[in-house]
């Protein structure tokens, strides 16, 4: 909560430094890293999920051998977990998933 | 006589000083350093069995030797990890993450040409005490210090900046492959664009790429490779050691993770589902092969250029015949992984 728009004023060096612009969430950053903490910040906007039928018929699912490196940085946040802030150490659990799955033993809080 | 023999000395210690200097480059192999969560597998070339396996307790995103290749540098979100190549141990664990000072190191990380220093893209999230807040910080370059296991300079830029490129020929500035490209002056912060992706220039078709890999291997060309994806057509960016970038048209588009150029800079290899041989001045596909293993992330090639190994993505690595692009068979590793390299020692 902004202090100026509570309507209270800094009067000592404490509450100054807590007037700092805080940018966490907020209309006014470039939206496109204007994202939750943890989640990916590379520029990848899906040219992988090929929609031809015929070769090269590559198309990048969140399914087996892309499972884990997905659940890193929340590429497919729907479907895999984010391990780099609610899931970390998720290695432990699976380290490969074609193999491990049975392991697995998280929860996607709603 | 005496001269005879000063003469005869003087070509004994020529000749074992000629046959010190060949020694090791007769006795250097290749090897992959393929990181996977909780395990670095390295991978004799010769043999092409997994020689030597490195635990820790991360999931590892990217990774980098260094130039003089003495040294293999892991990064997971939070930490890095310093392998040493000559004895293939674990030396050192550097830590970023705190609960108040949230380092978050993008998977492309690089070492300058004189092994001093590291280069991270970090995405900094800052919480204090008791307050429910965070302040998230603009995006970083990070200079670290590797001796001193400091930070020496920090500077800010561009968003999405997933791969650092440091430049063979030119120590002072490093490319950042982020929305746009751009080359920075790691001296003083100073920002050049090169190549706009995400926001072309007039005439320019707009891009798309994702930036993680860095198949180079110590010793090679220093020329970096990835495909990039216009709405009509699939280009090869290469960066040269001096920081020069040509965009080169590929025939047909293909789709590929990654991409890696031959030592003899003559082809490019690429790999997703299928793998890939392109002729590097024209962009022609030469060969193609359906990976059998199925998704495959990196790519590395030996020395000489004769094999290509793609993965990992799933447990394995499949090693192709360059000559044939056929696949000659599949190293099992213990895990999934996403990034490796090739080191030479």
């Amino acid at each position: 909560m902004n202090m100026k728009k509570k309507g209270l004023k800094a009067v000592n060096r404490r509450a100054k430094r807590l007037e700092e612009r805080d940018v966490f969430a907020m209309g006014d950053v470039d939206v496109l890293w204007d994202q939750p903490v943890g989640c990916t910040s590379i520029f990848d906007t899906g040219w992988e999920t090929n929609p031809r039928p015929t070769t090269p018929m590559g198309n990048c699912l969140s399914s087996a051998r892309d499972w884990m490196s997905c659940s890193g940085p929340c590429w497919w946040p729907a479907q895999t977990p984010d391990s780099i802030t609610n899931f970390y150490g998720l290695q432990n659990q699976c380290v490969a998933i074609e193999r491990d799955w049975r392991n697995l033993n998280f929860v996607i809080k709603r | 006589m005496r001269h005879t023999l000063n003469r005869i000395l003087f070509a004994l210690v020529a000749v074992l000083c000629v046959i010190g200097m060949s020694l090791p480059a007769m006795a250097a192999k290749d090897y992959l350093y393929v990181p996977c969560p909780n395990n670095l597998y390295i991978i004799d070339c010769s043999t092409d069995t997994i020689v030597k396996t490195i635990q820790y307790n991360d999931y590892i995103v990217g990774c980098t030797p260094s130039p003089d290749g003495k040294r293999f540098y892991m990064n997971s979100f939070k930490s890095i990890y310093v392998v040493d190549t000559q004895t293939d141990k674990l030396l050192d664990k550097i830590d970023f993450f705190t609960d108040l000072n949230r380092v978050v190191i993008s998977p492309g990380i690089a070492v300058s040409p004189d092994n001093k220093y590291m280069y991270m893209s970090v995405n900094i999230t800052k919480k204090k005490l008791n307050i429910p807040r965070l302040n998230v910080l603009p995006p970083q370059l990070i200079v670290y210090d590797l001796a001193k296991k400091q930070i020496a300079k920090s500077f800010e830029i561009p968003a999405c900046c997933n791969g650092v490129i440091t430049l063979r020929d030119d120590p002072d500035h490093v490319v950042l492959m982020a929305q746009d490209i751009f080359k920075i002056n790691v001296k003083d912060g100073k920002l050049t664009k090169l190549l706009g992706v995400l926001h072309p220039e007039a005439g320019m078709p707009g891009l798309n790429s994702l930036v993680i890999w860095n198949n180079w291997s110590p010793g090679d060309h220093g020329i970096f490779s990835n495909p990039a994806y216009s709405a009509e057509n699939m280009y090869y960016t290469l960066v040269d050691g001096k920081g020069n970038l040509t965009l080169l048209q590929a025939e047909e588009v293909v789709l590929m993770y990654s991409s890696v150029l031959s030592p003899d800079t003559k082809y490019i290899y690429g790999v997703m589902d299928e793998v890939y041989k392109v002729d590097a001045k024209t962009g022609k596909t030469l060969g193609m092969d359906p990976v059998e293993r199925g998704t495959s992330y990196a790519c590395a090639m030996t020395s000489d250029g004769k094999k290509l190994y793609v993965g990992p993505g799933g447990p394995d690595i499949s090693v192709y015949d360059t000559a044939t692009m056929k696949c000659s068979g599949f190293i099992p590793l213990g895990a999934d992984g996403v990034v490796m390299n090739r080191i030479t020692k």
